[in-house]
C-alpha cells in the first residue's frame, strides 16, 4: 500500500515540474477606482490573464487616485521601502510630478513599434501623458467635464435643451427651482474644484500657467467671471454647491435624488447617474457668449515604473497594449462613460450600435475636440490644491473673487519658484 | 531561577518593543534628521538645508493658522469633552434604572470607525440635517451648511469629536468614581453635606487623578485629531479646518516637502512633550493622590 502511495507521489510530482517551470510572470497592477469600476477592472485583469498564460496581472486596490490621494501616497512608500509595483493608473497631472524625478519608463520607443499604440492611433487624449519632450503615460481612464441635465424638469420649466454658456445656464437656472418631493430643487450645483475652474478660465481665454511655466496668469477677471456668476447663482438660492471631499459624490447623489435640474460633472459619471429615475441627458460643458469652448481632461495614465526588471516592463507594457486594443477600449467605455482611447474603438461595430442606443455617451467623444493639455510642469498639481484653496475662500467663505486669486496667485509663483 | 526570570521577562515584552521601536521610536528619531533636509521622496535623494524648513513654517500664514486651529480644537474639545463626561459619569454611577442601557449607548460611538461615523456627521451637519433640526428649535440655523462655512467648519468638527469620545473618557471617570470609597461621602451626608457639596468637597477631590489622566490624554489626542478632517473637509473651507497634523500631511503627501513635514511633526513632538511636562507640574496644585 505504502508503494502505491509513494508511486503516486512521484506521479504528481513529476507532473508538477513543467507546471513550475511555466509559472507566469506575475505583475502588480495598481489602480485607483472604487465602486462599480472596481468589478470592471478585475473583470478585465481576469480576461487579460486567461489569454496569457504567461503572464499574471494581479489588480490592486491602492486607494483613489487623485491628486495627492491615497494612492499616490501609497506609491511614495513603496518607493522610499524599494518594492514597487509594475503598473500603475496615475492620475495624469501627476505624471510628469513622477516622471521627473525619474520613476517612470518612457514609453516612446515602445509606441513606435507597437502595431496599435502608436502616437496617430489615439483620439485627442494624448495630453498630459508626457514630460520634458518624453512620453511616460499611455491614456488609460480619460474623461471630460460635462454638464448633465434632467429633462423632465426641463419640459416642465418650459425650456427645451439644455445651456451653451454661462449666461444661459443663469437665465434658465432660476425658472428650474422647482418644489420637489423632498424640499426645494435648484437650478444648478456646480462642483468647486479646480478641474472646472481650469474649465471656465480657458473657456473664458484665460490660462492658468504663463507658456513658460514659471508664473501664475489666474488672478484676471476672465478667470474670475465663471466663479461669479456661481457666487450670484448661489446667492439669489437658484444654484446650491457641496463641499468638502466627498462633494463630487454627494453633487451627483444630489442630481440623481432630484435637488438640481442640473449639474457639471464628469463623463466618468455616467455609470452612477444612471440609476436616475428619471430622463437625464448630457451635453457640452458651458463656455462664454463668442468664445471657443475650452475644457480640460481628466483621470489618469497607465505608467509603468522605471526601477522594476526589464522583463517585467515587457509584461507590463503588454497588459497596456491588451487594454488599449480596440475592442477593450471600446468595452471599458461602454462599461463606465470615459471616452474610449484609441480612434479604432469608434469603429467598432458593437460600440456604434451602442452609440446609437445610448445617444449621452457620444457626448463627451464629441468634446474631446475642445479639449486642451494643462502644463506639464511638475508642481502643476500643488499649484492646483492652492488653487482649490483659493475657490473654497471664494464660494463657501464669501471672499472676494479677483483679490483671493492674486494672494494665491503670488503664493504660486513663490512654490514655481522654489527649487 | 532569577535570570530565567528575567529573560521570560523580555521575551515576553519583546514583540512590543520591536514593534514599538520600529514602527514608532525609530520613525521620531528619524524625523530629527529629516527635517534638517530638503529630502524628495519620489527620487529617493536629499541634501541638507539646516533649519530652512522651519524657517518656511515660520512664514507660512497657513502654518500660523494651524497652529491657532489645533489651540482651539485642544480646548474645544477638551474642556466640554471632560465637562460631559464627569456630569455623565456622576448620573451614571447612581443607582438609576436602565443603567446599564445608559452605559451602553453613550459608549457605542466610540466603537464606530471614525470614518464611518464621519461620513454620517456630514448628512447630520448639512443645512437639513439632524444636527440644524434638533437646534433650529432654539437657534436661527435653519439651512446652515457646518461644513460649507469657515465659521461653522472647526465647530462642527469639535462637535462631531466630543461625541465619538466622551463614552470613553465617561468609562474612565466611572471607574474612578468606584474606587472611591462609599463611606467618605456617606459620612459627609449625615454631618449634613448636600448633594452638590459632597460632589464638590469629596467626590471631585477624590476623582483629581482620573481627571488629571483624562485631561493629559485628551489634550494628546485633540493635537493628533487627523481622521475627521481628512474625510469632513479636508482641512477647508479654504484653510478653515487646518491642524497642524492636517498641515503636515499636506506638505508631506500633497506638496511633497518631506523635510517640511517632518520639521512640523518635531515641533508637534516637542510641543506635546512641553504641554505634558507643563500639566505634571500643574498638578501638584490640585491632582490629591491620598485621601
Amino acid at each position: 500500500m505504502t508503494r502505491v502511495w509513494c508511486l503516486a507521489l512521484v506521479v504528481v510530482l513529476v507532473l508538477a515540474i513543467p507546471v513550475a517551470a511555466q509559472a507566469p510572470l506575475e505583475i502588480s497592477f495598481w489602480y485607483g477606482v472604487g465602486g462599480q469600476l472596481q468589478k470592471v477592472i478585475e473583470g478585465q485583469a481576469e480576461k487579460f490573464n486567461r489569454a496569457h498564460p504567461g503572464i499574471k496581472v494581479t489588480p490592486f486596490y491602492a486607494g483613489a487616485y487623485g491628486a495627492g490621494g491615497p494612492m499616490q501616497q501609497k506609491l511614495l512608500a513603496s518607493m522610499a521601502a524599494g518594492s514597487l509595483p509594475d503598473v500603475v493608473q496615475l492620475e495624469i497631472h501627476a505624471t510628469c510630478t513622477f516622471a521627473s524625478r525619474g520613476a517612470l519608463l518612457a514609453l516612446d520607443e515602445w509606441m513606435a513599434k507597437s502595431d496599435h499604440d502608436r502616437k496617430d492611433d489615439f483620439l485627442p487624449v494624448l495630453t498630459n501623458t508626457g514630460c520634458e519632450g518624453k512620453t511616460y503615460g499611455i491614456p488609460f481612464n480619460r474623461s471630460v467635464p460635462i454638464l448633465y441635465w434632467n429633462r423632465d424638469r426641463f419640459t416642465k420649466a418650459g425650456i427645451t435643451g439644455p445651456p451653451k454658456t454661462w449666461t444661459e445656464l443663469a437665465a434658465i437656472a432660476p425658472k428650474l427651482v422647482q418644489d420637489g418631493a423632498d424640499g426645494k430643487v435648484v437650478g444648478f450645483m456646480p462642483i468647486n474644484q479646480w478641474w472646472f475652474f481650469q474649465s471656465m478660465t480657458w473657456s473664458n481665454g484665460g490660462d492658468v500657467l504663463s507658456p513658460d511655466m514659471k508664473r501664475a496668469v489666474f488672478a484676471t477677471d476672465a478667470a474670475a467671471a465663471g466663479l461669479k456668476i456661481w457666487v450670484d447663482l448661489i446667492e439669489r438660492g437658484t444654484a446650491q454647491v457641496r463641499t468638502g471631499p466627498t462633494e463630487f459624490l454627494q453633487t451627483i447623489q444630489d442630481f440623481v435624488n432630484e435637488k438640481t435640474a442640473m449639474y457639471w460633472g464628469s463623463a466618468a459619471d455616467m455609470g452612477a447617474v444612471a440609476a436616475a429615475k428619471f430622463d437625464w441627458r448630457a451635453a457640452l460643458s458651458p463656455g462664454f457668449d463668442g468664445k471657443r469652448l475650452v475644457v480640460p481632461q481628466g483621470g489618469a495614465n497607465a505608467v509603468i515604473m522605471a526601477k522594476i526588471s526589464p522583463e517585467r516592463q515587457k509584461a507590463a507594457w503588454e497588459f497596456i497594449q491588451w487594454w488599449t486594443s480596440p475592442a477593450e477600449a471600446a468595452y471599458w467605455s461602454r462599461e463606465t462613460g470615459y471616452v474610449p482611447v484609441v480612434k479604432k474603438a469608434l469603429d467598432d461595430p458593437e460600440f456604434k450600435a451602442f452609440l446609437k442606443s445610448h445617444p449621452n455617451h457620444a457626448v463627451p467623444i464629441e468634446e474631446l475636440a475642445f479639449s486642451r493639455a494643462a502644463a506639464p510642469s511638475p508642481k502643476y498639481f500643488q499649484v492646483l490644491q492652492l488653487i482649490q484653496r483659493a475657490q473654497q475662500n471664494i464660494i463657501s467663505n464669501k471672499a472676494p473673487a479677483l483679490p483671493t486669486l492674486q494672494a494665491t496667485a503670488r503664493e504660486v509663483d513663490a512654490l514655481l519658484a522654489a527649487p | 531561577m532569577r535570570r530565567g526570570e528575567t529573560l521570560l521577562g523580555w521575551a515576553l515584552v519583546a514583540p512590543v518593543l520591536i514593534l514599538l521601536g520600529a514602527f514608532v521610536v525609530a520613525p521620531a528619531v528619524l524625523d530629527f534628521p529629516l527635517s534638517l533636509m530638503h529630502y524628495d521622496l519620489i527620487s529617493g535623494s536629499g541634501r541638507w538645508v539646516g533649519l530652512a524648513n522651519y524657517a518656511t513654517l515660520a512664514r507660512d500664514p497657513i502654518f500660523w493658522e494651524a497652529v491657532g486651529h489645533t489651540l482651539q480644537l485642544a480646548l474645544g474639545t477638551t474642556v466640554p469633552m471632560l465637562a460631559f463626561a464627569v456630569v455623565f459619569g456622576l448620573l451614571l454611577n447612581r443607582r438609576l434604572r436602565g443603567r446599564a442601557v445608559y452605559r451602553t449607548v453613550l459608549f457605542a460611538p466610540y466603537v464606530v470607525p471614525l470614518v464611518a461615523s464621519s461620513i454620517a456627521w456630514i448628512w447630520m451637519l448639512s443645512g437639513h440635517g439632524f444636527v440644524n433640526y434638533v437646534l433650529g428649535a432654539v437657534l436661527p440655523v435653519r439651512d446652515f451648511a457646518w461644513l460649507d462655512s469657515s465659521a461653522g467648519a472647526l465647530p462642527a468638527i469639535m462637535l462631531m469629536t466630543v461625541w465619538q469620545f466622551v463614552g470613553y473618557y465617561t468609562v474612565l471617570v466611572l471607574s474612578g468614581l468606584q474606587n472611591i470609597p462609599a463611606e467618605l461621602a456617606e459620612a459627609a451626608r449625615i454631618d449634613g453635606a448636600g448633594e452638590v457639596r459632597v460632589a464638590w468637597s469629596i467626590i471631585l477631590p477624590l476623582l483629581s487623578p482620573t481627571l488629571f489622566f483624562c485631561v493629559v490624554v485628551s489634550v494628546i489626542a485633540s493635537f493628533r485629531v487627523f481622521d475627521q478632517i481628512y474625510v469632513m473637509t479636508g482641512g477647508g473651507p479654504g484653510t478653515a479646518t487646518i491642524t497642524l497634523v492636517f498641515y503636515l500631511y499636506q506638505q508631506g503627501f500633497a506638496f511633497f516637502n518631506t523635510g517640511a513635514g517632518a520639521s512640523v511633526s518635531v515641533l508637534l513632538l516637542v510641543a506635546l512633550m512641553g504641554i505634558t511636562w507643563l500639566q505634571l507640574r500643574m498638578a501638584r496644585r490640585w491632582v490629591t493622590y491620598e485621601l
